[in-house]
């Protein structure tokens, strides 16, 4: 049997007065699939999941869910889906019992029903011996997966995460990534997840849209995208001492990435990868340098990150942590 | 959808609609700004307008309270909650759930009222318990005369339409500041200009050209309708068409607050 059109973006446009946040994006999630959307800060992911969950209405184009727009059809698609916004948005007065009674209340779910649930959902996020504590007693980690339990108490077909472990501890992380891989590998829950982190994208991801300027860029399964790039090979090398690349060596490589001041990256294409050795070392004396280490590198998704947005990922990962949350979009 | 699968639908709305109610009603309540601009205020605004003012009767003391914890303690709550919940980003997780613009806004709408009524029903409390020490008239002023139907639908009418009101200052406000600011203004303007402790006439006594101003506030009809329900006579035309302003201009103030709410969606 096909697999239903779980989240369908047409054309979506999104504009803050002139600037487009968001630009002619389109593309399909099927239902059980693990989605994610990589992008730079500022690429537009949050915006495009807000588009997404009708919480922001786009300029032009739609968005569906089972083919029903969030706009115009609220409770309909909304049932369909929970949501885990970047920055948890719990009540913090109030308990993690309490928060996730209020949630299914929304839901319109009976009293046992939601009761049940809330109790299976605090011993699945390890938080049950926490459920009688206000949410501001909290740690950030156990926030957050207390905000993805109440997204998912209504059992829904679509989980949408806005950066779901950004800024928590490797613990907290793994817990989280174990139980979305659970829920979408044992549910059938259709996971749309917005990160910077790459290796959670390999990880997880089935699909991935690489999303740069407010633009997809490229959408493939992280092996294809790998493979995408793997026309040009990548050597690391590193000398003794600070060096800048030049001459015939810069001349063989499509693209240079300079790591730290004697440590390189060099971009090669397949059929120069055996000229390449050769010229490192002819470099390397002709500058008095000595040669350290050269590794042939195994394109990995952050290659493919970098090629497409021409943003190295750790810094990404930097800048995140550095700016202000309310200016996140 | 069949009339049986409408009610449903609408008891459900309704279930939802009081999980909001209940929500405001724990957390807001008790915050500083309600019991300060709900509360507090109103309490001293009484005293700065009736105490040592022989001008102030009886009659209008008392629906002076009223009127005013009503209109006070209705139009705080959601300047106080819509702000703090943009802020938090829980209005998103509203906004997220499966439950309509007009469920959510009556929702709110409703629990501005409650505090309202509460507020109310505690400052009258404590001016006629502590009446006395200040010449009230007592625990049961002379010459009142309750139509105890028509002062309930007023109270709640009354409650409503400053509760929706409150909802449409404070429908785009990011910070409380934000929505107290212009809240309180329009609030001190209808104090003033409505007649809520002397009468229209000595209101604008100094300019009796200004006195229509009273009449585009829906406050003027409530002080009205309150004052011939507990005083009298009761003029039923007359009461009847402070009804209907207030239920119109309620009407008119949770369209917009929608249309506004909708608004910050695009």
């Amino acid at each position: 049997m096909a697999l239903k059109v779980a989240i369908e973006a047409s054309d979506v446009t999104k504009y803050y007065g002139t600037i487009p946040a968001v630009e002619k994006v389109s593309f399909k999630v099927e239902e059980t699939e693990f989605f994610g959307l990589l992008g730079p800060n500022g690429a537009g992911k949050t915006t495009l999941i807000r588009i997404l969950t009708g919480l922001t209405a786009p300029s032009f184009g739609q968005a569906l869910i089972f083919g029903h727009n969030p706009l115009k059809e609220p409770v309909k698609a909304k049932e369909k889906f929970g949501l885990v916004p970047e920055v948890s948005n719990l009540y913090s007065e109030m308990t993690a019992w309490e928060n996730l009674i209020f949630t299914a209340k929304l839901y319109g779910i009976p009293k046992e029903k939601r009761e049940r649930r809330a109790i299976e959902l605090l011993e699945l996020f390890g938080l049950k011996e926490r459920q009688k504590s206000p949410v501001k007693e909290l740690s950030k980690g156990m926030r957050r997966r207390l905000t993805i339990a109440a997204a998912l108490i209504h059992n829904p077909s679509i989980l949408f995460l806005d950066e779901p472990t950004s800024g928590l501890d490797v613990q907290s992380s793994k817990l989280i990534r174990d139980t979305l891989r659970r829920l979408n590998k044992e549910g059938g829950v259709t996971v749309f997840l917005t990160t910077h982190y790459i290796e959670e994208a390999d990880e997880l991801c089935h699909r991935l849209a690489i999303l740069n300027h407010g633009r997809v860029v490229s959408i493939d399964t992280p092996e294809n995208l790998k493979a995408s790039i793997q026309g040009d090979g990548i050597i690391e090398v590193s000398f003794n001492a600070s060096a800048q690349i030049h001459g015939d060596l810069k001349n063989l490589c499509s693209k240079i990435i300079k790591l730290e001041e004697n440590k390189f990256q060099l971009y090669v294409r397949p059929e120069d990868i055996p000229s390449i050795f050769p010229l490192i070392t002819r470099f390397a004396e002709s500058r008095g340098l000595k040669v350290l280490g050269v590794n042939f590198i195994k394109p990995s998704l952050e290659e493919v990150f970098i090629k497409y947005t021409g943003v190295d990922s750790l810094m990404a990962e930097r800048l995140e942590q550095i700016r202000p949350k309310r200016e996140r979009g | 959808m069949g009339i049986g699968g409408r009610k449903i639908g609408f008891y459900r709305e309704f279930l939802k609609a009081l999980a909001i109610i209940e929500k405001d009603a724990r957390i807001y309540y008790l915050k500083p700004p309600s019991i300060f601009f709900g509360l507090m205020l109103p309490l001293i605004l009484y005293f700065a307008f009736s105490v040592g003012r022989p001008c102030v009767t009886e009659a209008y003391r008392l629906t002076g309270v009223v009127a005013m914890a009503l209109f006070f303690g209705s139009s705080t709550i959601e300047a106080v909650v819509l702000p703090l919940e943009r802020k938090s980003g829980t209005f998103d997780r509203l906004i997220a759930a499966p439950i309509s613009l007009h469920v959510l806004v009556f929702a709110k709408m409703i629990s501005g009222t409650l505090l309202g009524l509460l507020s109310a029903f505690i400052l009258t409390a404590i001016l006629v318990f502590f009446g006395p020490l200040w010449r009230w008239p007592g625990l049961i002023p002379s010459g009142i005369s309750i139509d105890p139907l028509l002062f309930i639908i007023t109270l709640i009418l009354s409650a409503m339409n400053a509760s929706s009101l409150g909802m449409l200052v404070s429908a785009q406000a990011e910070d409380v500041a934000d929505a107290m600011m212009p809240m309180n203004f329009i609030r001190f303007a209808m104090i003033f200009f409505s007649g809520t402790f002397i009468t229209l006439e000595e209101t604008f006594a100094f300019m009796p050209s200004l006195e229509p101003i009273a009449h585009i506030f829906p406050l003027t009809y409530s002080v009205d309708a309150l004052r011939q329900t507990t005083y009298g006579p009761i003029r039923p035309h007359m009461i009847f068409m402070d009804y209907i302003v207030l239920l119109t201009s309620m009407i008119i103030f949770l369209l917009f607050t929608i249309r506004s709410i909708e608004s910050t969606l695009r």
